[in-house]
């Protein structure tokens, strides 16, 4: 043990040197490298909360006051450390929050582009009854709009259940008058166009727009729903307005429908 | 103009275009396929001055229209008074007894016993604002008569009205040719379609058989057995001249006039069974067309003159053939049933009617040369010799009712049958005459 001791004494100093020498330069890369990494949040944080001084930035700053430019600068470490970027998908509320403030903030922009105090403002706080209430009445709102739409529907249906009901009719009585013997062998097709009151009476005379080329025929379809007239229309008069004007097609000398 | 005038201008009109597009309404469009069987409802006036007897105009002209099956006569009583101008006419009376024409007259003495019967023809489902009392006239005629005419002048406005709200032609003022036997004695007879009107063209003691007309309607050839044996003439109806058209050895029936009017073909035997031979109308010119040992009879032309349909029982039964007019090699047109006869063509030569035998009963059926398609029209049991209307949409033959021959009328398509009752006696033989000359 001694002679260990006599052998160590002169290398031992050398050897806490280097070791001082070695933890020396560790610290100083410790230091340096911290002192390194803290200056980068900096400069990205100072970006970042232009979300809620952004009016101040775009408006120009008084010229003799240069020390507001220097303000705003102060003012952002405050908020630094509540504004980290993952906070705004962590949590909904706070979502929700960013959501309003950022629509207030478009909702605000017009109104204070002209003149702003750049420092003044204070952070937005969350009305958590505000915005259930906005939700319930979106929800309702939402609601009331499908019913009108089903409503809709279904008076649409039913009107046009009633246009087909009285077509059918119209299309039966005009036919119970019409003599298909006059119509010749081949497969003439007419059309004429009637107007109609809402008694179903013929407002003039049918109008023929395409003859069948046989004078017969068509005087004989004319004759038809002359004789059938008054014709069978709705009573709803919304829905009579659908059979104020009609235009009728025929093919005599197809079968019956 | 400016061009910033122009735009103006053009972006106003696109606007004023865009809201009438939006603000008028769409006409709702109905298909109608189809149409009914039914007849044309026309009411048919008394006319003032005809007197009330059953012979009056008004009530031969309805009678006329009833009887083709197309119009329903309109019932005028209970409307008084009854309108004799147009003036007169109250479209919402008729309208409401569902009448779609309306036809009024008046009979207008003149000189001599004759007068004039005025006639119009009123449609009463439309009317025209323009016109006085909104009244539309679909005809209007002014007829010269007599009293021997008055039948003849009914049929003729029968025949307009059916014209003008069928669109084919009227036949009610043809007439008709047929055989009658009263006890032993034969009459060849013409009267009036509605067999009305009949006079005595020929009578004897021996039979008289085949009629056929003229194309123009003014001669008739038969058969007379005045000889003892079949012998053709042809008879002037105005004048009453008879000549003799055939008279060879053995048999001479079945004349049948070419639609020209020079020839006729005719059935001979001279030559040894019956066979189809063509003469000159003057009795000349004699030529064979037929050449075959069965017999070959009861020939008829087509309206075109090129063909000759005519009956043979070449085949083993009788049938119907068709051949050229000239003569040449026959085509056997009808295959359905053992016994096919007395072929005739319709009008415009696309059918021909004739006699069809079905279990025991002889029937009137037609068939469309084209197809080969038959349509059995009666259900008698005993008809005969079916002849076409004119116009191609009646067909009038003989059928015996209770024991002795009568005549009757259907509708080429079957759907309308008529018996006719104004003759008297066994009556046989129809053969319905050409349209007069049309009208001026």
């Amino acid at each position: 043990m001694s002679a260990v001791a006599a052998q160590n004494q002169p290398g031992n100093m050398q050897a806490g040197v280097l070791a001082l020498l070695v933890h020396l330069g560790f610290f100083a890369l410790l230091v340096f490298g911290f002192s390194w990494q803290k200056q980068e949040p900096e400069a990205v944080v100072a970006d970042l909360w232009s979300s809620l001084p952004a009016p101040p930035r775009s408006a120009p700053p008084p010229p003799p006051a240069p020390a507001s430019k220097v303000e705003p600068v102060k003012s952002p470490p405050k908020a630094e450390p509540k504004i980290p970027p993952k906070v705004e998908t962590a949590k909904p509320d706070i979502a929700l929050k960013a959501k309003k403030d950022e629509k207030k903030h478009m909702e605000q922009k017009p109104a204070e582009e002209p003149k702003k105090k750049p420092v003044v403002e204070t952070p937005p706080t969350i009305d958590r009854d505000a915005l259930l209430r906005k939700q319930l009445e979106m929800l309702a709102q939402q609601n009331a709009a499908d019913q009108a739409r089903a409503e809709n529907a279904r008076q649409s249906a039913a009107q046009q259940s009633v246009i087909g009901d009285y077509k059918g009719r119209i299309k039966r009585k005009i036919r119970g008058y019409l003599n298909q013997r006059l119509c010749g062998d081949g497969n003439p097709q007419l059309e004429f166009e009637i107007a109609l009151l809402p008694t179903g009476q013929l407002r003039g005379n049918p109008i023929l727009r395409k003859g069948s080329g046989i004078p017969v025929c068509d005087h004989a379809v004319e004759s038809a729903i002359l004789q059938s007239d008054p014709l069978p229309v709705p009573p709803q008069p919304e829905i009579f307005n659908e059979f104020r004007n009609l235009r009728l097609i025929f093919r005599p000398n197809d079968p019956n429908d | 103009m400016t061009e910033f005038a122009m735009r103006l201008m053009s972006k106003f009109l696109l606007t004023a275009i865009a809201v009438f597009a939006s603000t008028a309404h769409a006409a709702l469009t109905i298909e109608i396929t189809g149409g009914a069987t039914i007849q044309i409802p026309v009411a048919i006036a008394p006319f003032a001055g005809e007197g009330t007897s059953p012979d009056r105009i008004s009530a031969i002209v309805a009678a006329d229209l009833a009887r083709s099956g197309l119009f329903k006569i309109v019932d005028t009583a209970g409307i008084s008074p009854l309108p004799q101008r147009p003036a007169d006419v109250k479209l919402a009376d008729w309208k409401a007894r569902g009448a779609a024409a309306l036809a009024i007259g008046t009979v207008i003495p003149q000189p001599g016993g004759r007068f004039d019967v005025q006639f119009r023809l009123i449609d009463t489902v439309k009317q025209d604002p323009q016109a006085p009392g909104g009244v539309i006239q679909l005809a209007g005629y002014s007829l010269p008569s007599s009293p021997q005419l008055a039948r003849l002048t009914a049929h003729q406005i029968a025949d307009i009205i059916y014209e003008k709200l069928t669109g084919d032609v009227g036949v009610f003022a043809t007439r008709i040719a047929y055989i009658t036997k009263r006890g032993s004695l034969y009459e060849l007879q013409v009267a009036d379609s509605d067999g009305f009107n009949a006079q005595t063209v020929y009578s004897s003691r021996e039979p008289i058989i085949s009629p056929s007309w003229s194309p123009d309607g003014s001669q008739l050839a038969y058969v007379a057995f005045d000889h003892k044996k079949p012998i053709i003439y042809t008879q002037v109806l105005a004048t009453g001249k008879r000549s003799t058209l055939a008279n060879f050895k053995g048999s001479n029936s079945a004349p049948s006039w070419s639609p020209d009017g020079r020839q006729l073909a005719v059935v001979l035997t001279k030559d040894g069974n019956s066979q189809i031979y063509a003469v000159n109308a003057d009795g000349s010119g004699l030529k064979r067309l037929s050449q075959s040992s069965a017999i070959d009879t009861e020939p008829n032309w087509s309206p075109d003159g090129r063909y000759l349909l005519f009956t043979s029982d070449r085949g083993g039964s009788p049938q119907i053939y068709r051949m050229p007019s000239y003569g040449g090699e026959p085509v056997r047109l009808t295959f359905q049933g053992s016994y096919n006869v007395s072929p005739r063509y319709s009008p415009d030569g696309k059918n021909f009617v004739f006699i069809q035998r079905d279990g025991g009963r002889f029937r009137v059926a037609v068939q469309e040369i084209a197809s080969g398609q038959v349509q059995v029209l009666t259900d008698n049991a005993l008809d005969e010799s079916p002849t076409f209307a004119p116009n191609g949409k009646m067909i009038l033959y003989a059928t015996q009712q209770l024991g002795r021959g009568s005549l009757a009328a259907v509708s080429s398509d079957g759907r309308v049958k008529q018996r006719l009752s104004a003759q008297s006696g066994d009556v046989r033989e129809p053969a319905w005459g050409p349209l007069l000359k049309p009208r001026q």
